[in-house]
Order: C-alpha cells, then structure tokens, then sequence
C-alpha cells in the first residue's frame, strides 16, 4: 500500500498560486467538485478571482469556445509578428497544450501559464520569435508535474516535450482567416504535421532560423 | 456516390492549391464521406487522425517529385492522384459495416476502396477542368468487377501499385514495373493539342 500524500510546504516552493492551486487539484488533493462548490459559497468578488487562479473557467470554456477566439487571434498574431501579450500567448498555448494533454496519459498534468509566459518574454521582439518560443518550452517544460507534489505520473520525455511545443507554435503560427474549420482541428492537423519535424535534422532544433523556417512552412500546409 | 467537392472548389485559390492545405483536404473529405452516407445505405465512418497521417504522407511523396512536373503538369495530376490514393489504402481513414461476399459491382465488393478511388479521380478531374479546360469521362475499367479483384488483391500485396490503378481507372496508360516514380512521356502542350476541338470552318453562304 502506498503511503498516503503529503501537502508540501507552500513556503517551500517557488510556485505562483495560480499553480498550486492547479497542481493539489492535480493530484486531488481539492477534488474540482469540492473546489467549485467550496468557490460558490464565497463572495462573488473573491470567488471570481479564486475560479481564475484555480483555472476552472478557462478549462471549462474550452479550445472551440467562441469566447476564446479574439484570445488564440491574438496570440497567434504574437507569434507570427513577434510582437504580443504574453498573457494571451501564455492563455492560448495553456488552452492548446490542455487540449493535446487530453488524450495522453498526462491526463490532469499542470499546465503553468506563468513559465508560458515566461517562455514568450524570452522570445518577444525577436526575428525568430516562434523558434525561440518552441525551444524555451522544451527547456523549461510548462506542463507535466507539479514540482514537490507526489505524483504517479512519469514526466513527458523530451521527444514529447518537443513535439507538444512544436505543434502549438505551428498552430498559432496557421492562417486564421476565413477558414471555419475549429481550433481542435487546427490543432489535430498542426500535431500530425509536427510529426513530420521528428526525422528532420537535430540542427533544426540548434538553429534558430532553421527551426522559424521549418515551423512557417510546416504552418504553411494547414 | 459524391463527385462535386464544392468544398475545394469555392475556394479563392486552385484546387491544385486548395489540395496542398491540410485543412481543405479534411473538409473536402469529410463532406465526400457525409455525401456517401446521404447517398448510400452503408454506414461510413472516418478516423481524422488517420486521414491526416494520409495526408501527410503523401504530401511528403508529391513534394518530393514535383520539381519533375515542370512541362508534365498533366500526367503530374494523375500521378498525384495516384499517390494519394496509395496512402489513403495505407492509411485507411475509412471502415465500412456490413459483408460484400456477393457483390456484384465494384461499390458493394470493396466500398471503402471505392470511396477513395473516386475521391482521388474526383480530385483530379477538378483540377483539370480548372487548369486545362477539361471534362474527364469514366474510364470502361472503373466499373469492370474483374479489374477490381486485381487492384484488391495488388494493392494488399504492393500499395504502391494503387498509383498504377489509379492510371487504369482515368483511362490512362499505367506504368506496372515502376508505379511510385513519376516518368513523364508527353509535355503538356501535346496533350493539349490532341484534346483542342476541331476547328470549325464557317458556313458557307449560299
């Protein structure tokens, strides 16, 4: 029988809130009923922003949600000018990375919108921005386990962790206009394709502007 | 079953153009399957993720060759077609419930073969009509049962051999020993030529 988990020490961690708070419902330690019907009881003004920091309205909202399209726009402008919110990247690409984590084992891994951002403020303002972004989410990994918490989970290797970044950024990086075709199919296409950069060479993945240009071409096909 | 692809047709860029983005190619077949299922008793079901691994194997196949089309864009269109289909019996996106023992045409002895052969030929009779003016007819061989056991029992043995079928059943002449190079025979403006209508002298007036 396996020892019973044990809350860390918040002071001990170097985790915002926002990821805490996702990461003990990862584990259930705060089941999501017991977390929503806890939240309703509480003022409207701090039980709305308790629902955002716990990240249950921008997952109950979902990638095809019409709410979140002026959101993953935006970001998907950022990505292909180099110049944008690191919130909306940083919400556009939790909302992707949530959505590819669906049907993985990595069921209910957490997802840091903070180091996403992170992520991009290394990337902004440069050339080659989308590169530079997917190499920073391979470096850093923005999802997977709570750092401190117990999990049974094993972390996503690098090979996932590449193909996840290199499918979100050839989705923001897809044209947008007059498609009508929905945000997980865009998605689904953008991971097949990305399929494609795991036999290219590893230089890619060294080189900057070999790696820009192969994420707008691999864009350029969906 | 479905010929129009109204889907790759209304677009504002080429079919030929249209084909090359992941996303149309998905619309266009996912409304081709959906015509089927009005048009038919069967039940067709498609697998996205297995049409998008079609789709993008053969586009690493077409891109890989389409600096030999050049003068060859004609005989390039068939062989696209073919390679497509090739990857799409690979691949196979679409099942099918039911028994075709008995079957007596080529739709009810292998209907999802038949599918993608007609999405494949439908693909490219759009892209000809658009880039060369032409109507293609249903070559004798599409709806031949016997031609259909061989390309069933070829294409389980060699998928490559759905290129040269694919030929066969657009009425062209297939290339059997090497199916999956593409080896150009007539330039473009002889095909056009022999396709020009006869020019019409005027009426004599009497």
């Amino acid at each position: 029988m396996k020892p019973a988990p044990h809350p860390p020490n918040p002071k001990a961690l170097t985790l915002p809130l926002r990821d805490m708070l996702s990461g003990l419902r990862q584990i259930g330690l705060v089941p999501e009923p017991v977390a929503k019907t806890a939240i309703e009881t509480l003022p409207t003004p701090l039980r709305a922003a308790l629902r955002d920091i716990a990240g249950i309205t921008t997952e109950e909202l979902g990638l095809d949600h019409p709410d979140n399209s002026a959101l993953i726009s935006n970001a998907s402008r950022a990505l292909r000018t180099g110049t944008g919110s690191s919130t909306d990247v940083a919400k556009a690409s939790a909302l992707a990375i949530r959505h590819l984590l669906t049907s993985a084992p990595e069921r209910s891994a957490l997802v840091s919108e903070t180091v996403l951002a992170l992520c991009w403020s290394q990337a902004e303002e440069i050339s080659t921005a989308a590169a530079l972004f997917t190499t920073e989410i391979v470096k850093h990994a923005p999802f997977g386990e709570t750092p401190g918490l117990p999990s049974e989970q094993s972390s996503a290797s690098a090979s996932q962790r590449k193909h996840i970044a290199a499918t979100l950024c050839i989705w923001l990086l897809a044209e947008r206009a007059s498609s009508g075709i929905k945000e997980s199919d865009l998605l689904g296409i953008a991971s097949t394709i990305a399929e494609d950069l795991k036999s290219a060479t590893p230089q890619i993945w060294t080189t900057p502007s070999t790696l820009q240009t192969a994420l707008t071409k691999s864009a350029a096909r969906i | 079953m479905p010929s129009d692809l109204s889907t790759l047709r209304n677009r504002e860029i080429p079919v030929r153009k249209a084909i090359q983005r992941a996303r149309w190619f998905l619309s266009s077949f996912r409304e081709f399957v959906s015509d089927a299922n009005a048009a038919s008793a069967r039940a067709y079901k498609l697998d996205d993720q297995k049409l998008l691994s079609a789709f993008s194997a053969w586009y690493r196949s077409f891109d890989a060759q389409r600096h030999l089309a050049r003068s060859h864009r004609y005989e390039f269109i068939t062989f696209t077609a073919g390679l497509m289909l090739r990857e799409l019996i690979r691949q196979a996106p679409v099942t099918v419930s039911g028994d075709s023992t008995g079957a007596d045409c080529p739709e009810d002895f292998w209907p999802e073969g038949y599918l993608y052969v007609k999405y494949c030929l439908a693909v490219r009779d759009a892209v000809l009509e658009q880039d060369f003016h032409l109507h293609e007819d249903t070559a004798p061989d599409l709806d031949d049962l016997r031609t259909w056991w061989s390309f069933r029992e070829n294409v389980h043995d060699d998928a490559d051999s759905a290129i040269a079928f694919l030929k066969l059943f657009a009425g062209e002449e297939p290339n059997w020993s090497m199916p999956n190079t593409f080896v150009p025979h007539h330039p473009d403006i002889e095909i056009l030529a022999r396709t020009a209508p006869e020019p019409q002298l005027p009426a004599r007036e009497s």
